[in-house]
């Protein structure tokens, strides 16, 4: 992942249909590399607003019906491959080893390679940091929940060429399970200082504790309280504006329960 | 040490002793309801027990069958001796193998292709079709590949991989419908073009499964062969043995033969099972057991 700060991630302009059905709807947000640490955007929504849709959409997978997702200041839509996607199910190559699953990301990504470092050697950095030399000449198959998390993080962040985009990384996860993903997720935001993560979720509470920016997504209703639009953006909170991230403990204090009450006071209605 | 936890390491000591024999006299009461319940695991040692009952029960079967219907162990042992000495068993075995190992090693390029096949719009449905050969008569099959064949073996050969590869065909067009585009959508993300997402998702990641798929239809082929090789009975072989022992109504040697069979059939699907080691991440469960 190298871009300067300052420098424009990610512009997103989508409307995206289904036959009859209006899933995103003019949906737009841009994210800049502004902080100079690393940084965690949580795309957060109900479950069934589109959230997948959209994530596929960023990942180049799905084209948009109008509009487009650009990278940087590019004028063409993202493509498949250029973001880095981590899926729910922490997805890896089950016939290659660790390190075969790595060093495969790494050459078929066509990164340039910075001081003349292979494929292994990257990832060997990368294993040797976030403590999974053991499992080198493992098999998906025989790691832990918690190994296969941050192997299949690694594996993104060794193909990725631009930021990295993990779709509901706290769901089917028991409580201790969501802390686990939460402190991966932030430690590999920290290892660059900037390392974008961009995760969609609708776990309301680790959204707010995991992420710096929430982008809350919605839909209008009629009276009756049946849908009339796809999804778009109805709320954009900079968590490090309202001193609710980066704070140590943060997450047990008042007002990052009335902050966490007040979206989910919203949620009925999106 | 106190009294009072010499008085409970005591106690702990002998509890579980006791609490064993008392499970020990009722496991085996227990163990022999479970035998009859769907789905309930029972100890390696009951299976062995079980195993052996069902072993009992077939020898006494065969002692009680009269020797007119089913030849006795004794004569079946004869009559593969005089079959290995007269008959030159061995050498018919042998060419029945070949045939056998042949159609194995032209299925697997056949294999290749068909997963590449199936992964394309334009060759899709002919996959499809060649699929559903299995529906076809041999019958009128044979008769049109003697046309395009010279020679029994050519003739053995194309019957079974046409026949066996039909079965085949259908199954790994399934295998590789059922790949979930999650998958091929993981493969995609990283950056991968079509044909290297192919590669990994349906050709290396599905090697195992083809493997599988071969090893439950070549015994089918298997078990055709003796019918095939009674087709083009020139070169011989082991089905061509059966069809002589048969129409002289020697039922030892029909017995024996069909025990050989069944015999080298397992042996050929046990060396299956092995060749599954060449992809050391098939079978693998979690927590990194075999």
């Amino acid at each position: 992942m190298e871009y300067q700060v300052g420098e424009r991630l990610l512009r997103a302009v989508v409307s995206l249909s289904f036959k009859t059905t209006q899933v995103l709807e003019d949906l737009e947000f841009e994210i800049y590399n502004t902080l100079g640490y690393g940084q965690i955007v949580a795309l957060l929504g109900p479950s069934g607003i589109g959230k997948t849709q959209l994530f596929r959409c960023i990942a180049g997978l799905q084209v948009p019906t109008e509009g487009g997702i650009y990278i940087n200041n590019h004028t063409e839509p993202v493509r498949q491959g250029e973001v880095g996607v981590v899926a729910q199910d922490y997805p890896l190559i089950e016939s290659r080893t660790v390190l075969g699953n790595l060093v495969r990301a790494f050459e078929v990504s066509k990164k340039d390679v910075v001081g003349g470092k292979t494929g292994e050697k990257i990832a060997m950095e990368y294993l040797e940091r976030f403590g999974l030399t053991r499992v080198v000449k493992n098999y998906p198959s025989q790691l832990s929940g918690g190994q296969r998390q941050r192997v299949a993080i690694i594996q993104q962040m060794m193909c990725s060429k631009h930021f990295l985009l993990m779709d509901e990384p706290f769901a089917n996860l028991d409580i201790l399970g969501k802390e686990r993903a939460r402190i991966l997720i932030t430690e590999m935001a920290n290892a660059h200082e900037l390392n974008t993560i961009i995760v969609t979720t609708h776990d309301i509470r680790m959204a707010c504790a995991t992420a710096d920016r929430v982008i809350l997504l919605g839909r209008d209703h009629d009276e009756a309280g049946n849908v009339t639009s796809g999804a778009r953006v109805v709320g954009d909170y900079d968590l490090k504006a309202l001193d609710l991230c980066w704070i140590p403990g943060v997450t047990e204090t008042q007002k990052f329960a009335d902050f966490v009450k007040a979206i989910e006071g919203q949620f009925a209605s999106l | 040490m106190s009294e009072e936890s010499k008085k409970r390491d005591v106690a702990m000591s002998v509890e579980p002793s006791l609490n064993l024999r008392v499970a020990n006299a009722n496991t085996w009461g227990r163990k022999a309801i479970a035998a009859f319940l769907p789905h309930v695991p029972l100890p390696s040692s009951a299976m062995r027990v079980i195993t052996l009952v069902h072993i009992a029960i077939a020898i006494g079967f065969w002692m009680m069958i009269p020797e007119s219907t089913f030849p006795g162990p004794v004569s079946i042992v004869d009559a593969i001796g005089k079959l290995w000495t007269e008959n030159a068993l061995g050498r018919e075995l042998i060419v029945s193998l070949t045939l056998n190992f042949q159609m194995i090693l032209i299925l697997i390029p056949i294999g290749i292709l068909t997963v590449i096949a199936r992964s394309l719009s334009v060759t899709k449905g002919i996959v499809t079709v060649f699929g559903n050969f299995r529906f076809l008569s041999t019958a009128g099959i044979t008769l049109i590949l003697t046309y395009y064949t010279s020679g029994a073996h050519s003739l053995k050969l194309s019957i079974l991989v046409v026949f066996v590869g039909a079965f085949c065909i259908a199954g790994w067009a399934r295998m590789v419908d059922a790949v979930p585009q999650a998958e091929r959508d993981y493969m995609r993300t990283m950056g991968m073009s079509e044909w290297q997402a192919m590669y990994e998702t349906d050709l290396r990641g599905r090697a195992s499964e083809m493997l599988e798929i071969l090893r439950q239809n070549q015994a089918m082929g298997w078990m055709m062969l003796t019918a095939v090789e009674g087709i083009a009975r020139s070169e011989g072989g082991v089905g061509t043995l059966l069809l002589n022992s048969q129409r002289t109504w020697n039922l030892d040697e029909v017995y024996a033969i069909q025990i050989l069979l069944w015999i080298v059939g397992l042996l050929i699907d046990f060396g299956f099972v092995k060749a599954r080691k060449i992809f050391p991440w098939a079978g693998l469960r979690e927590g990194g057991k075999k």
